[in-house]
């Protein structure tokens, strides 16, 4: 890619086509000899991204209040998504975590788990609820010949299903068959199996959802599947920062209370708060409530405003 | 109309504003707005307000060979121009006759 063309590689290709020659020529136009200065490589960098926003209707106002709905309830799915991601470690992190904490300071933390055990179980049963109530718009792009388009991402998820669920029958005969503390961490052989497992689940939620928005894209949505859509993004969105939050109140409690489980210490013993696994994972988690809240206000401030004219 | 052009430094008006003088081609209109308004557009924030407009309908490029397309404003851009310099010019008068500034002509509101 030469030079030039690289300036403009942060646009859309339909942009790039349209504006891109002229763009260029005024880069050659506003630059000294040198090339263009930093300041002009942070202006196109800037524009393109928003044009790629735009695009996805996820600023401005000059698209339809629907593709604006769309584009909200996008944005929505992929922090769900990535919560999905974060929430596996969070249940893999606070396994047992009971059994380390005193009595007297479980009230708390056993109530913030209850809320994120509730919510995971909202988010997924509305996300099956929209996907139940998609199939016949599903069913009806099928049939219009749009399967060759989606075939793919769709077939990918699929097989990286069916991968994950045999590796984890196969990870959980294995397990059954380790002690407890080979299984958290002495045996390499298992640990690496479990990373190689864990970024597997992450490939799969990543593929299904691709799959979901590619299809979401060529659906022609009937005023049943616009009123789902519209819900469960806010149902998911809720759930999201839900979710986000009460992972944070759990962590902040057993700081306070047994900060000793958060190291995977003895009881008692000192230890910091600062898990980094758990650092992490809250650290997708409040990302991912920031984003569900920014396509939350997308997708309400889209559907309060009437039909633009172009 | 999607959105009204609003504050004077927004890319869309410096453009229209400069369009109203005449066609112009992406440099000409960057060194025309840093002329009258003191406001250097960087190559992205121009093309950006450019491509708003003519989606907009608000400018249109004229038939070029070269890769420095003029573009020209239109009735609808005249239209939209002048109700923002009204709404502007509003805010000017009443700036001045509150700091006791020579105050400028205008069209009742």
């Amino acid at each position: 890619m030469s030079d030039d063309r690289r300036l403009v590689r942060w646009y859309p290709r339909q942009w790039r086509e349209r504006y891109g020659a002229e763009l260029l020529a005024l880069v050659e136009d506003m630059s000294d000899d040198g090339g263009p200065t930093r300041s002009q490589r942070r202006s196109l960098l800037l524009a393109g991204a928003k044009e790629h926003l735009r695009e996805q209707a996820l600023i401005g106002r000059d698209r339809p209040p629907l593709d604006r709905v769309r584009a909200g309830a996008r944005v929505i799915l992929v922090a769900w998504a990535a919560l999905v991601v974060a929430g596996c470690g969070f249940a893999k992190f606070s396994e047992h975590w009971q059994m380390g904490v005193p009595t007297r300071d479980q009230l708390v933390p056993e109530l913030m788990y209850g809320v994120v055990v509730v919510f995971a179980a909202v988010g997924a049963l509305t996300v099956t609820g929209v996907v139940v109530v998609a199939l016949p718009s599903l069913r009806r792009t099928f049939s219009a010949g749009r399967w060759r388009v989606l075939r793919r991402p769709v077939l990918a998820a699929a097989g990286l299903s069916l991968v994950a669920l045999s590796a984890t029958a196969g990870l959980a005969v294995w397990a059954h068959q380790l002690t407890p503390g080979q299984r958290n961490g002495t045996s390499v052989g298992y640990l690496a199996a479990f990373l190689c497992w864990a970024l597997l689940i992450v490939a799969m939620v990543v593929a299904w959802t691709i799959a979901a928005i590619g299809a979401e894209r060529h659906l022609e949505p009937s005023p049943l599947l616009a009123r789902a859509v519209w819900i469960g993004a806010g149902v998911l969105s809720l759930s999201t920062v839900a979710i986000a939050a009460a992972i944070l109140a759990w962590w902040i409690a057993l700081a306070r209370s047994a900060p000793w489980v958060l190291a995977g210490n003895q009881l008692g013993a000192p230890a910091s708060p600062w898990a980094w696994p758990l650092v992490g994972e809250a650290g997708v988690a409040v990302t991912a409530a920031v984003v569900a809240l920014l396509g939350a206000t997308r997708l309400v401030s889209a559907s309060r405003s009437r039909p633009t004219a172009r | 109309m999607a959105e009204k052009l609003g504050r004077n430094n927004e890319p869309t008006v410096l453009v229209l504003t400069s369009l109203a003088s005449g066609a112009k081609h992406g440099h000409a209109l960057a060194r025309d707005i840093e002329q009258f308004a003191g406001v250097r557009l960087g190559p992205g924030s121009l093309y950006g307000a450019i491509t708003r407009l003519e989606e907009r309908g608000l400018i249109e490029p004229l038939p070029s060979d070269d890769r420095r397309r003029p573009y020209e404003i239109t009735a609808a851009g005249r239209v939209e121009l002048a109700d923002a310099v009204q709404s502007m010019a509003r805010v000017v008068a009443a700036g001045s006759t509150r700091l006791g500034l020579r105050t400028i002509g205008l069209r009742p509101a």
